[in-house]
């Protein structure tokens, strides 16, 4: 039934196509001044939004990339040897570094500000991922140089990526997430010193974004989840310290979650 | 003073990432300057567009080619202050930066579009090229050339907002007994929109600019017509 149901709709559609072609079509004059500026116009335009798109590509596989490596990394919170993992996640960021180079010679010559919407998303998430690993590695931020660095490509022969110092302060602003998960997660595994240590680094990150003031509606919405973030660990530490000591190991998970979402519950 | 820096140093000290973040403080407020300063200068364009403008809608009173004549030749005149208002804000943008800013002079630039266009259709009943209104504004053709251009979309914005203008001004022309002129204006405004059908437009401002175009083109045609029916087509029309 479906089937010719869907023929019929088909055969529908080509008999209105049919009917529309018999319409007399508006001749167009190739030789008219207009008509040929607007196959420039049309050149210029196509190329551009051709480059936009692909730039929007390349941004979505820096973001998914960077994602798994996120995700990988969170493995890496309160497991007992660090090190294999975060070599494995050296080598992703390797990968990524193509994706980079590929932006940035797809930039070349460009203004990068006229495709920033493009592939801003990819590099923010690229410098959260890069972000938390330099955290697990050194337990400090990562400079906007030590970013930088990671974008110039023009030793191996491409094109240097500019870094929108935005770009990098949203990145940071993400990372302050992923740093609650970690917090929590190695609380949960029984890491009696990484959540303390989350917490004085996101309270560190909370006073700098505070200096900032009213800079762009992404800067000040990213500080009210970043508020949300650090109060989650703030509870969690709280709880850590009055109550760790009493509950046992396999009951500590669940208390912390449920005091979370007990935060959770009041923000909302 | 001493105490108070000494305090700072300590704060500081205490937070790393305040001094981390120091540069980006910088870059803040050095870009929130350059935005304040092109707002001053893009006043001052907003305020001739304005003047412009307001002299060219005497075209609408008196569609008289003489008239036309001169009040294209006023705001002509008027124009050339605009260069120098440019110059003026192509000097307070960072090299290669266009597009950081180009928010602030967007809508003037389509403004200063649509009113180079309309002067030329007066003048001489044709479509305004790219590099005409550039050397109209005094600036450059092409982004490739490095410096400050009137962006394709903002130029075709312009463009649009012409249409729109054309449509009134038709109008007004059987009114003031001038029947030739909407027959002219149907032929152009249909091939503007041939030529923007020709483009592959995203689904932006432009692509909702245009998409009011063929109202545009149906109010000239309902003044042709009008004009039709009524045996009003001068014989000089029909000849061509």
């Amino acid at each position: 039934m479906a089937a010719v149901g869907k023929q019929r709709r088909g055969e529908k559609r080509s008999r209105k196509q049919a009917s529309e072609s018999n319409f007399p079509k508006t001749q167009i004059d190739e030789n008219s001044p207009i008509i040929k500026s607007f196959r420039k116009h049309q050149q210029e335009l196509d190329s551009r939004h051709d480059k936009h798109e692909r730039l929007v590509k390349c941004s979505r596989d820096v973001t998914i990339a960077s994602k798994r490596i996120i995700f990988l990394l969170q493995r890496a919170g309160g497991a007992d040897d660090q090190e294999p993992i975060l070599k494995e996640a050296d080598e992703k960021f390797l990968e990524v570094k193509e994706l980079l180079k590929t932006i940035a010679s797809e930039l070349g010559g460009e203004d990068s500000y006229l495709f920033s919407r493009a592939y801003s998303p990819g590099l923010q998430e690229y410098i959260e991922a890069l972000s938390l690993s330099h955290f697990l590695k050194n337990k400090t931020l990562i400079s906007y140089e030590q970013v930088k660095a990671t974008f110039e490509f023009s030793k191996e022969g491409g094109k240097d990526l500019e870094l929108n110092p935005f770009d990098y302060i949203l990145g940071v602003a993400d990372l302050t997430g992923e740093l609650m998960r970690l917090c929590i997660n190695s609380a949960a595994n029984g890491d009696k010193e990484t959540p303390f240590e989350v917490c004085r680094f996101l309270r560190d990150i909370h006073d700098a974004f505070l200096s900032f003031g009213n800079v762009s509606r992404d800067v000040s919405s990213k500080l009210r989840v970043l508020k949300a973030s650090m109060n989650k660990v703030e509870v969690a530490c709280y709880t850590l310290k009055v109550r760790g000591s009493e509950i046992p190991q396999f009951a500590l998970a669940e208390a912390l979650n449920t005091d979370i979402i007990s935060t959770q519950d009041r923000d909302n | 003073m001493e105490a108070e820096a000494k305090e700072k140093e300590e704060a500081e000290e205490g937070k790393p990432l305040i001094s981390l973040f120091a540069s980006f403080q910088d870059y803040l407020s050095n870009d929130q300057e350059i935005r304040e300063e092109i707002k001053t200068v893009t006043r001052d364009l907003e305020k001739s567009a304005r003047e412009v403008l307001a002299v060219l809608q005497a075209v609408h009173q008196s569609p008289s080619p003489e008239a036309v004549k001169k009040t294209c030749a006023k705001s002509r005149q008027m124009l050339t202050v605009v260069k120098s208002q440019y110059a003026n804000l192509v000097e307070k943008i960072p090299a290669g930066q266009y597009y950081r800013f180009c928010d602030h002079w967007r809508f003037v630039s389509q403004r200063f579009a649509y009113l180079g266009a309309f002067i030329v259709y007066l003048e001489s009943d044709r479509l305004i090229t790219r590099p005409e209104l550039a050397e109209m504004l005094g600036v450059q053709v092409e982004r490739s050339s490095d410096g400050f251009h009137i962006d394709l979309d903002d130029f075709l914005t312009g463009l649009l907002l012409l249409a729109n203008e054309l449509s009134r001004f038709a109008v007004n022309s059987v009114t003031s007994a001038d029947y030739g002129r909407p027959y002219k204006i149907a032929a152009f405004v249909a091939e503007l929109d041939a030529g923007f059908r020709l483009l592959n437009l995203k689904n932006d401002s432009l692509r909702k600019k245009f998409d009011g175009l063929k109202y545009d083109l149906k109010k000239i045609e309902e003044v042709v017509y009008d004009l039709t029916i009524r045996g009003l087509k001068p014989a000089m029309e029909e000849a061509s």
